[in-house]
């Protein structure tokens, strides 16, 4: 057995590529730790255990017949259960999506496959990564590793807690609003969200498809850059997709920070902050300082509407997107005795929509969609969606005005650490606002990562948000690296070998 | 421009443009929800957007996608497609009839 938690993605891949240790005795360690830790967690929703091994089994085979092995190879991978793998049942975290099997690879399941990484499982998110604490999961809470009251953030609460616990050293999410971002800071682990267009998101389940963007946690920084540098890079089948080079994200973890310009925005230290959180993030801040970062003010004026700018372009998406789960091509269909004659010749077909939709999607979803369908109807389309598009592009201007005088923006990730289990479920908006300072970067398209910092003084995770120009994830890296460097990943006890 | 009031009326109205059925008391708590949020993003009205083309609000990043070539790719068999769908019939999708019997004919004239 080998002891995950004192393993990395990059420490794992070389001792498999080494001959030191099996696919199989990593494959099994991982499946070991997941029946240990994942009971009182709920990181996994579906796992096959028995295919995973198999999978182990023939890469030992390959590297036996001294066979190619790639960037991943024998490294297990969890993958958020918004993202399709053909023939591995992908719920989305919803009732609609329960026993839907889907008949392709999702691109960047694709490119793991082919990079040899093992995957482990699907996680556990926010319906349809709805949220911001995976609560909205149709199919119950996962808990932080951290303190099993509290949550693990959302919506790729399952991705983060099974890196966070070392189930696995890497991971896949999807960031719409803060969605990766916000579980890395609040579990202790790194996630990064990359540029739009970056990952393709042919295969994700689509939320809100001008924000939505796939990227890694790992419980290093340089792991997550492996995985990335595998998963990114251009895909026809994603019209978004961004035709550039993919770059050395790993070599760029160890590049020097010396003479970097980083912004430090007034906005993200207001009102709302709790007291420990900006202790933590400014202690960093100061140790880049040190390693001879140039810090300096900046000013995001717009950040302010963020949040009503996000929850009316990411909705009124929402509800257009999610018009295709209606029954008819795949998922649940409920089907209820057909009217009678005086409702008109489609009645049976609205009835089947309706009851489909009802009985499949869980309030935050039918919230949101509501909201969006608002927000797009005739007579509001121009006060709110229209207008949010432009607060949007004012959003982007500040980051634009702001990188001409530094080469990235640091903040806290979140305002708090991981709240209590059902603190905010019955209270949506102070839900949302809770994703004040991952939502900027999401509207503006640009790469954004949570890197862990010194904990709360009782011992909870604090996240640092770095945020970089479009395409400068090199520069992401090099940054997190030394964050990194300064407060070591931290394992919670609960993952930590018996 | 003032919103909706946010009654049963007007969750209604939304439920139905969104094919969704809701039940007496979902209805209920989603208006006071919808409320409570549409009267949080109205401070977006006091933004001033006078400076922002209609052409800035087009894409996500300055960064233009790639095309790719017009040409056909192999998609998924018959099989595949129709292996997910709750109702099926030899030749695709199953819904509940949408044309009466006496309105099919004209139906199927028109094109």
């Amino acid at each position: 057995m080998i002891a995950l938690a004192r393993e990395s993605v990059g420490s794992l891949a070389g001792r498999f590529r080494s001959g030191e240790t099996s696919a199989v005795e990593i494959a099994e360690s991982t499946v070991a730790q997941v029946e240990r830790v994942d009971g009182g967690l709920h990181a996994f929703l579906t796992r096959d255990a028995e295919a995973f091994l198999a999978a182990a089994r023939e890469l030992d085979d390959r590297r036996a017949r001294g066979g190619p092995l790639g960037k991943l190879a024998g490294v297990p991978v969890a993958i958020k259960d918004t993202l399709v793998a053909r023939g591995v049942r992908t719920t989305g975290g919803s009732r609609i999506l329960e026993h839907y099997v889907p008949p392709y690879d999702a691109t960047v399941i694709e490119r793991l496959r082919a990079a040899d990484a093992l995957l482990a499982g699907k996680t556990n998110l926010d319906e349809l990564a709805m949220g911001s604490s995976t609560e909205h999961s149709a199919f119950g809470v996962t808990r932080n590793p951290w303190d099993v009251s509290r949550c693990p953030g959302g919506s790729s609460g399952g991705s983060a807690v099974a890196v966070a616990a070392r189930m696995t050293l890497a991971s896949l999410g999807s960031d719409t609003g803060g969605s990766i971002r916000q579980p890395a800071a609040f579990t202790g682990v790194f996630g990064v969200k990359p540029t739009y267009g970056r990952v393709s998101r042919y295969g994700l389940i689509a939320f809100a498809s001008s924000l939505d963007q796939v990227g890694p946690f790992a419980t290093s920084v340089r792991g997550a850059a492996r995985v990335l540098e595998v998963v990114a890079g251009h895909d026809p089948r994603d019209a978004t997709s961004l035709d550039a080079r993919v770059g050395d994200y790993e070599g760029a973890c160890g590049a020097s920070v010396r003479g970097l310009r980083v912004g430090v925005p007034d906005e993200y230290f207001a009102r709302g902050l709790a007291p420990e959180v900006e202790e933590a993030v400014r202690a960093a801040i100061r140790r880049l300082e040190q390693d001879g970062v140039e810090v300096k003010r900046v000013s995001l004026p717009h950040t302010r509407h963020a949040v009503a700018a996000y929850y009316v372009v990411a909705t009124a998406e929402a509800s257009s997107n999610l018009a295709r789960l209606d029954g008819v091509r795949y998922g649940l269909r409920v089907e209820k005795a057909a009217p009678g004659r005086t409702g008109g010749v489609a009645e049976a077909l609205k009835a089947m929509y309706g009851a489909t939709r009802d009985a499949g999607f869980g309030a935050e979803v039918k919230r949101r969609i509501l909201l969006g369908t608002f927000v797009l109807s005739a007579g509001y389309y121009d006060a709110y969606y229209r207008k949010a598009t432009a607060v949007r592009a004012l959003i982007r201007r500040d980051f634009d005005r702001a990188f001409a005088e530094v080469d990235a923006i640091v903040s806290p990730t979140a305002p708090t650490t991981a709240f209590p289990l059902g603190d905010r479920t019955d209270d949506p908006l102070a839900m949302y606002l809770g994703d004040v300072y991952t939502l900027p970067a999401s509207l503006a398209g640009i790469p954004a990562a949570s890197v862990p910092v010194e904990p709360s003084p009782d011992g909870l995770p604090i996240g640092l948000q770095i945020m970089v120009p479009a395409l400068h994830e090199p520069r992401l890296f090099t940054l997190a690296a030394a964050v990194e460097a300064s407060a070591p990943p931290r394992v919670p006890p609960v993952a930590l070998p018996a | 421009m003032q919103p909706p009031a946010f009654d049963r009326a007007t969750v209604d109205h939304l439920a139905a443009l969104a094919a969704l059925s809701l039940s007496d008391r979902e209805a209920e708590s989603l208006a006071r929800d919808l409320r409570a949020i549409v009267a949080y993003v109205e401070e977006l009205g006091a933004v001033d957007t006078s400076e922002v083309p209609g052409d800035d609000t087009r894409d996500v990043t300055s960064v233009a996608p790639a095309w790719r070539p017009d040409v056909l790719d192999p998609g998924l068999t018959r099989e595949e497609a129709l292996g997910g769908a709750a109702r099926t019939t030899e030749a695709g999708f199953a819904v509940p009839g949408f044309v009466s019997a006496g309105s099919a004919g004209t139906a199927r004239g028109v094109r």
